[in-house]
């Protein structure tokens, strides 16, 4: 004989809506979801901090490359400089291998001058029609006709035949300006042959 | 189907895989998992309480006397620390009646349908305004017949409902410990069990079962496989006069002839009660079955 164990008797009045447990199997769901929340929260405590290490070095790329711009604005700045340096550089270079043909007659001009004489105004310009002749205006702080005789003289010395001048005195001042006509040699020759031809074409005083 | 709020969160809390608490169909171990609750045993006048930790320890126990509706408002402060929830267990050891009875339908899980249909258990044995519980002999067509009136049980969940508390269950102490004493020595004589226990193995050996519960006995009778004859009284004993018991013993040793054995069981181990039933009983083979708070730890257990 044999009597199975069970459940004590129970006198009690159930509630009609007594439900029986959930299958053990079930178990697995909220187990589920836990690990869900703990797999959420771990990879957002990991992508937060991915998130802010990327945003530092953003962060610090940017200021990097605001830096690098910086200093390549700065360089830009220097260069830009240092190229109106160089091309002002260049101009006086050119300006002085330009004017290097006409400094011997600035010279001898200068060199031409009495001790009471000065320049007043110097102008020398090439000759849009024939670039081989030059404009040119002096005006000397002198009176004297023979300080710009000298000066003409020099010019000739120099093979240059004063074309078409004007002179005239202002103020205690002697202003001249005629073409100068580069002489070639040969040319100059037949002028020597003639030597009243320039100084006939110079007005008289 | 409704789901609320309540049912996703007894899910999450895993509270749902647990039995409800008035779950009748499962044990009180597991429906009060991790939480502590009240045991409460309801005499006569005697009303006795212990508490059932989380640990499913008995921490705490005492009694008292008088109404029982006073006593519990008396102590409600001090029980409602004691539970979480509230929640009660009931033994009655007042009002009830143990019967053998013979004939009753044995279909299958009728120790189940007796509480909800109990008519088509029991027939014309039957009656209105009872609740009953049955444990059926598997050898022979007898049945122990548990009987408790519905007015008072209904008048004891009143009585605890007012006071705060819940009603878990509402059992009867004595018939636990005699249908527990039962499965106890059947299962000891089955071939699986170990050969030194000394229990009848002639089918005209005779058996006597008994169970003491704070006062109340039951005692059944066996010859072979077959229940003669019970008794079982409420009250009959105080402290440690046991001559009423033996009084209740006397015809069942004067109608039994043939090698003897005697099993006891009591709410709590009694050296004593043990000792004079063994005396009573002196030529038979008997067996104290009792465990420390056995009563107490039957209700917690199954």
């Amino acid at each position: 004989m044999r009597i199975e164990p069970q459940i004590l008797d129970d006198f009690k009045t159930d509630r009609a809506e007594i439900a029986p447990p959930l299958p053990q199997a079930a178990r697995l769901i909220p187990i589920l979801f836990y690990i869900c929340v703990a797999a959420s929260l771990i990879l957002f405590i990991i992508f937060t901090i991915n998130l802010t290490n990327a945003t530092r070095q953003r962060d610090q790329f940017r200021a990097k490359t605001q830096q690098a711009q910086s200093e390549l604005n700065t360089l830009r700045n220097e260069r830009a400089s240092l190229e109106a340096k160089a091309k002002r550089a260049t101009d006086l270079q050119l300006w002085t291998e330009c004017t290097r043909p006409i400094q011997p007659l600035i010279v001898a001009i200068a060199r031409s001058l009495e001790r009471d004489a000065s320049i007043a105004e110097l102008y020398f310009s090439r000759n849009s029609a024939s670039q081989q002749n030059l404009d040119f205006r002096i005006r000397l702080n002198s009176t004297s006709q023979t300080q710009l005789d000298k000066v003409i003289n020099r010019l000739l010395e120099m093979r240059y035949r004063a074309y078409s001048p004007e002179q005239k005195y202002v103020r205690g001042q002697i202003e001249f300006q005629a073409t100068l006509i580069y002489q070639q040699k040969e040319l100059l020759r037949e002028e020597e042959q003639t030597p009243t031809a320039a100084q006939s074409q110079l007005p008289s005083s | 189907m409704n789901l609320t709020l309540k049912d996703i969160f007894d899910v999450l809390t895993f509270a749902a895989f647990l039995p409800e608490p008035d779950d009748p169909s499962a044990p009180w171990r597991k429906r009060f998992q991790n939480r502590r609750s009240l045991f409460l045993q309801i005499g006569k006048n005697t009303h006795r309480w212990v508490a059932l930790s989380k640990k499913g320890t008995f921490d705490q126990s005492g009694y008292f006397e008088g109404d029982l509706k006073e006593n519990l408002h008396a102590h409600r402060e001090e029980f409602r620390k004691l539970t979480d929830g509230g929640w009660i267990c009931v033994s009655i050891n007042v009002r009830y009646i143990i019967s053998l009875e013979s004939n009753l339908s044995r279909k299958k899980g009728s120790e189940q349908i007796v509480k909800s249909n109990p008519r088509s258990i029991l027939g014309s044995k039957y009656e209105k305004g009872k609740r009953y519980a049955v444990t059926h002999n598997p050898e022979s067509n007898s049945s122990l017949l548990l009987t408790c009136e519905e007015d008072q049980i209904k008048r004891i969940e009143t009585v605890i409902k007012d006071a705060g508390f819940q009603v878990g269950r509402i059992c009867v102490g004595t018939y636990a410990l005699l249908r527990h004493l039962l499965v106890l020595t059947t299962s000891t004589e089955s071939p699986q069990s170990t050969q030194n226990q000394a229990q009848p193995q002639n089918i005209d050996s005779a058996h006597l079962y008994i169970a003491c519960n704070y006062g109340s006995i039951s005692i059944l009778s066996q010859k072979g496989n077959q229940w003669l004859e019970l008794r079982s009284r409420t009250d009959v004993y105080e402290n440690e006069d046991y001559s009423p018991i033996l009084e209740l013993l006397t015809p069942f040793r004067q109608r039994i002839d043939v090698p003897l054995a005697v099993s006891l069981i009591s709410h709590d181990i009694q050296p004593s009660l043990a000792k004079a039933i063994q005396d009573f009983f002196p030529n038979s083979n008997f067996k104290d079955y009792t465990q420390q708070n056995q009563l107490w730890s039957l209700m917690r257990d199954f």
